[in-house]
């Protein structure tokens, strides 16, 4: 059940209308031979309408298992023990399989990390497409018709309409990221998830994609969720950050404030750690140690090993996510005294 | 003498083992479980190569299909093993001899029109010819008759010329057994030494091993084997060493390849290079020790393979043999009680059975171990 | 893609090269092969004479082989020694026409049924079905083939009687009748061979329509219309009867063979599958809504389909190895018993030629397969 306090707290830095998106209290955990993995540990946001959400972290930090939650494909050894997704109020986690998967690329679709492997090689990108309005769309659009609106698609992302009846191994990199947004918009969706979108990709095609995205997303007022382990490019195009530790959310709310000011130590460590073209010198203070293994995260704050302002409090109690602001929430006993990098000393 | 260097010689005398400062008791006083020395090498080899095992025991067993194998296949080799005690002690050669024995049963016939229950009645022509000519239906005769149905005596009764089934079922496990063996080990040997030599000197290796390896896997083995045989005496060493032969410089050469490039493309390979060791020395001792559990899977299939080419081959005559599961059924085959079905069963099913089990079992056993070694198989 | 062809096609000209001369120093290593004949009181002395001089036996090494790669390519194999005088190309048109529609018609079936079952089975991974299933077609993998038959003999010919136990044709019927034997086998296999052609003409061209329910209506369709004219197309000619008699004897060594077989395709699929799933395009198809079926079969299945059709060739050689001993023992008059007949005889030049024409049908069909294969996958079409 959601209170008015946590609904805030999953729209801080957002919009204050009824979200499009809701993920409440989601908790999963993966049964291996190993034992049990606790993937996600209560992890709660909101994307409104038209709003674009970053999620970053390191790897292993759930982000990745958030995404499929969204579209209701965990692995067969997942299993959810507590929590919602709502999306326009109707819990998809509950859905019966048939009826998730109306749902699939109509309203929420995946831009997949790695759109290399996203293409199967033995059909061209036009069939695969197609095959996704053919489903969702009833079989009522006729080839032609697919066409038309595959060229489209191709023209929104920048692509040449020839290269729809091309194979996956004959277009660039670049050119099949372009492809696998086109497929994702096919269908109108009202959300789109992209995973990691500019991994093994040069930087140039990076800013590109990210651009492109960006204008798509103002153009056709779709809502974006960005999953990624670069806090600083998302920052720049996401309107929200989410940073995820271990299974939960550390620290939520606009990208600027966020960014500008990260009120929990880890974002605060990933901020410090990584050089900027384009601010001044400054010192580094990379980050020490692992993260945490899943299968047993350590009691209290999970970050508290790595936390150079760790305490007692911070090993026996874990932290809530917490309102610091209308534009920020934190889940630290000591939010208010995490510095600010900007006054970090500075490199002559 | 007073001097008594004897804590510098035991470090740095000759005969020490490992560096200067290694306890000569393979104690281990770093306490961390680092004994150096020859022996503890070993034993830590023993040790690491236990606890794989065990690692790999406990994947194998979750796959029920590779333990059936195995234990169908231990249960031939227990007949294998059994049967020279058997005939040592309680069968009496003469009798069970699996070649020349003869087992003769004199037993109580019915005489009839028409034989309905092999071991107990004999047919009125038969009956006439054999003992007395005013004999009539429903007399009774003492005959000998093959081949006979089981009785306590042979359990699975007595072929046409009067041997004991059961003795030559056994015995031929034995040749089973023993053709595979070879049959085996030729293609290891084979196999991994081409795979791994052509992936690790590449060039025209390469490809003279591989074109050569396409024409192996054009070669069917049977029918090779059958032609041979019109020009060679097959026996079940040849057989093994040809159908190894075949086998092993074709597909599972190939296979092999694959596997050993990946091999030879890791650093520690470069690294043994570097070390001053030849391309030869390389192979032998870092390329090959990695393949050779594919190696051993692949044998597996070999052994199943090759049982059943020596059956099909012994079936048909072509095979210098004196007893195998094969010769079983060409012996009955010859003698003309196959195509009577169930009546005889004794003389079909257990030979042909046997060797449908045996095959069988090396394939589910190397189908076991193919989740084991191979990852991509592997379920989560 | 043609220069790959061409490439392959030159290839495996070289390996039956490689073949025929493995073949003939196998054979002179072994001695005299018209020892036989001087040993068979059939076969007068000169015609040994003859023999020796056609093989040049009497001739040095080198020649020897010139003259039998050049009697080769003129078709001249010689004469067997214990069907005298038959020649032995004589005997091969004659023969391998029959092993070959048998390999045919159990191939096709074996692949379509066996890919079928196969990614069905894979799909249930973990499940005891698929365990159970997995040990049956092991199981038809490594039955022994000469037992398997005799059972299959013994269930239908005898306790069913549905066909018949042995032979190509009931004598009796075609005694006195206008038509040879391998006249109307020849027919026979040639409209299958058109029928299988214009089944997979119809599959493709069915794909190209438009709307979806076009494609299912017109697939299916299709199929049945090539069929009916293929059986109405029979039915109106005069061979209709003896080519009944011919399938007749011909169903129960092809079914076996086609049994035995299937076993090794299915688990082929299986395997293929099984490392197919694991893909990542998987994900992105059921991420795009689709129907754990149609992943399984749109995606998968038809990616799994590149290998397995690939490792075929490995199950060919099963596929032959089994018409051999079915020929045997169904006495069904095709290359396979040839060759054992010839091999048990000791009939040299009819093994060799047994061996060499068994070897090119297989090269053939690798040719087709490869064909197949590089239509089916399009990164190597470029």
């Amino acid at each position: 059940m959601t209170t008015t306090a946590t609904t805030t707290t999953a729209q801080a830095g957002g919009q204050r209308s009824t979200p499009l998106l809701e993920v409440d209290g989601l908790t999963v955990r993966y049964e291996t031979l190993r034992g049990d993995v606790r993937a996600i540990e209560d992890v709660s946001f909101a994307v409104g309408d038209g709003e674009s959400l970053g999620l970053v972290g390191e790897s292993g930090c759930g982000k990745s298992s958030v995404a499929l939650s969204l579209l209701g494909l965990l692995p067969k050894n997942a299993r959810v023990d507590a929590g919602e997704i709502r999306l326009q109020g109707q819990d998809l986690l509950r859905l019966p399989e048939s009826q998730m998967r109306k749902h699939r690329w109509n309203d929420i679709a995946m831009v997949f990390q790695g759109a290399m492997n996203a293409w199967n090689p033995v059909y061209t990108i036009f069939t695969q497409i197609e095959e996704a309005l053919t489903i969702h769309q009833r079989g009522s659009m006729t080839r032609s018709e697919a066409r038309r609106r595959v060229g489209d698609l191709f023209e929104l992302v920048g692509l040449d309409a020839q290269m729809m009846d091309r194979y996956p191994h004959e277009l660039s990199g670049g050119m099949r990221q372009r492809a696998v947004i086109a497929m994702a918009l096919s269908c109108d969706p009202k959300v789109i998830i992209a995973d990691e979108p500019t991994t093994a990709l040069d930087v140039i095609v990076q800013d590109r994609i990210l651009r492109q995205l960006k204008r798509i997303q103002s153009e056709l007022g779709m809502s974006i969720i960005y999953i990624s382990h670069d806090i600083a490019v998302i920052a720049e195009v996401a309107d929200r950050l989410a940073v995820m530790y271990a299974g939960g959310i550390a620290e939520i709310g606009a990208s600027h404030t966020v960014f500008g000011h990260p009120r929990h130590p880890y974002s605060w460590s990933l901020l410090t750690s990584t050089p900027s073209i384009k601010g001044p010198l400054r010192t580094l203070s990379p980050l020490a140690g692992e993260p945490p293994d899943l299968h047993d995260p350590p009691a209290g704050c999970p970050f508290h090993p790595r936390c150079p302002m760790a305490t007692d409090r911070c090993a026996a109690e874990k932290p809530p996510l917490e309102l610091l602001s209308s534009d920020q929430a934190s889940a630290c006993w000591y939010a208010d005294q995490v510095p600010d990098p900007r006054e970090q000393e500075v490199l002559r | 003498m007073t001097t008594s260097p004897q804590r510098t010689a035991t470090t740095t005398g000759a005969g020490a083992e490992g560096p200067p400062g290694t306890p000569q008791d393979g104690s281990d006083p770093s306490g961390r479980g680092l004994a150096t020395g020859r022996r503890a090498r070993l034993a830590n080899r023993i040790r690491v190569l236990r606890a794989s095992f065990r690692e790999n025991w406990a994947l194998f067993k979750r796959n029920r299909i590779g333990v059936v194998g195995l234990v169908v296949i231990a249960i031939f080799a227990i007949m294998a093993l059994l049967h020279p005690i058997l005939m040592d002690t309680v069968w009496d050669p003469e009798r069970y001899h699996p070649v020349v024995g003869y087992s003769a049963q004199e037993v109580e016939l019915t005489v009839v029109e028409e034989i309905e229950n092999p071991g107990q009645e004999i047919d009125l022509q038969r009956a006439q010819l054999r003992h007395d000519p005013t004999i009539q239906v429903g007399d009774t005769v003492e005959d000998t008759i093959q081949p006979a149905p089981p009785s306590l005596d042979h359990p699975l009764g007595t072929d046409p010329l009067g041997r004991d089934v059961l003795s030559q079922l056994m015995l031929g496990a034995q040749t089973a057994f023993g053709m595979g063996a070879v049959a085996a080990l030729t293609t290891v040997i084979v196999a991994t030494f081409i795979g791994s030599v052509a992936a690790y000197f590449r060039g025209w290796v390469d490809t003279v091993s591989m074109r050569s390896a396409d024409f192996f896997l054009l070669l069917p083995p049977i029918p090779f084997l059958i032609f041979l045989s019109a020009i060679y005496d097959l026996n079940m060493v040849t057989l093994g060493l040809v159908f190894g032969l075949v086998s092993g410089a074709g597909s599972t050469a190939i296979v092999l390849k694959s596997q050993a490039l990946t091999v030879a493309v890791k650093p520690f390979i470069d690294s043994a290079r570097v070390a001053g060791a030849s391309g030869m020395q390389v192979v032998l001792r870092h390329v090959i020790p990695n393949v050779l559990p594919l190696t051993f899977l692949y044998m597996m299939f070999t052994v199943s393979g090759a049982i059943s080419a020596e059956a099909i081959l012994s079936t048909f005559g072509l095979i210098d043999l004196p007893m195998s599961w094969g010769i079983m059924i060409q012996t009955a085959n010859d003698a003309g009680y196959i195509l009577r079905g169930v009546e005889y069963w004794w003389l079909l099913f257990p030979a042909g059975l046997a060797v449908t089990f045996l095959a069988f079992a090396f394939y589910l056993f190397g189908r076991g171990m193919d989740e084991v070694v191979n990852p991509r198989l592997r379920q989560r | 893609m043609a220069k790959r062809l061409l490439s392959r096609l030159g290839q495996l000209v070289f390996v039956l090269w490689l073949l025929v001369t493995v073949m003939f120093f196998v054979v002179n290593l072994a001695g005299d092969p018209t020892q036989q004949m001087a040993m068979d009181p059939n076969i007068p002395p000169e015609a040994r004479e003859l023999q020796i001089q056609r093989l040049g036996l009497d001739q040095p090494m080198h020649i020897q082989y010139w003259t039998y790669l050049t009697g080769l390519l003129q078709g001249d194999m010689g004469v067997s020694f214990h069907l005298y005088p038959r020649e032995v190309s004589d005997i091969i048109v004659e023969r391998l026409p029959r092993t070959f529609g048998l390999l045919l018609v159990a191939t096709v079936v074996s692949i379509v049924a066996g890919f079928a079952v196969g990614k069905r089975v894979a799909w249930l991974r973990g499940t005891r079905r698929e365990h159970g299933a997995t040990i049956v077609a092991v199981f038809l993998l490594t039955v022994f083939p000469v037992w398997a038959a005799l059972v299959m003999i013994w269930i239908f010919a005898f306790e069913l009687d549905w066909f018949p136990s042995r032979g190509f044709i009931t004598t009796a019927l075609w005694r006195g009748g206008p038509y040879a034997a391998n006249e109307v086998f020849i027919a026979l296999l040639l409209s299958i061979t058109a029928l299988l052609i214009a089944a997979f003409a119809v599959f493709l061209l069915s794909r190209r329509f438009d709307a979806p329910w076009m494609r299912t209506v017109g697939g299916i369709g299709g199929l049945a219309a090539v069929v009916a004219v293929f059986l109405l197309g029979w039915s109106a000619t005069p061979m209709a009867e003896y080519a009944a008699n011919i399938a007749y004897h011909t169903v129960l060594p092809t079914l076996t063979l086609t049994l035995l077989s299937f076993g090794g395709t299915m688990l082929l699929t299986r395997t293929a599958m099984m490392e197919t799933m694991q893909e990542d395009f998987v994900l992105t198809a059921r991420a795009k809504g689709l129907s754990e079926r149609a992943v399984r079969d749109k995606h998968v299945a038809r990616t799994a389909l590149n290998p397995v059709v690939a490792s075929f060739l490995i199950s060919l050689v099963t596929v032959i190895t089994g018409s051999i001993v079915f020929e045997q023992v169904f006495s069904w008059p095709g290359m396979g018993l040839t060759l054992l007949n010839a091999a048990t005889e000791g009939d040299v030049p009819l093994a060799i030629g047994g061996i060499i024409s068994l070897g090119f049908l297989f090269m053939i069909v690798h040719f087709l397969l490869d064909l197949v294969y590089s239509a089916l996958d399009p990164r190597l079409r470029t």
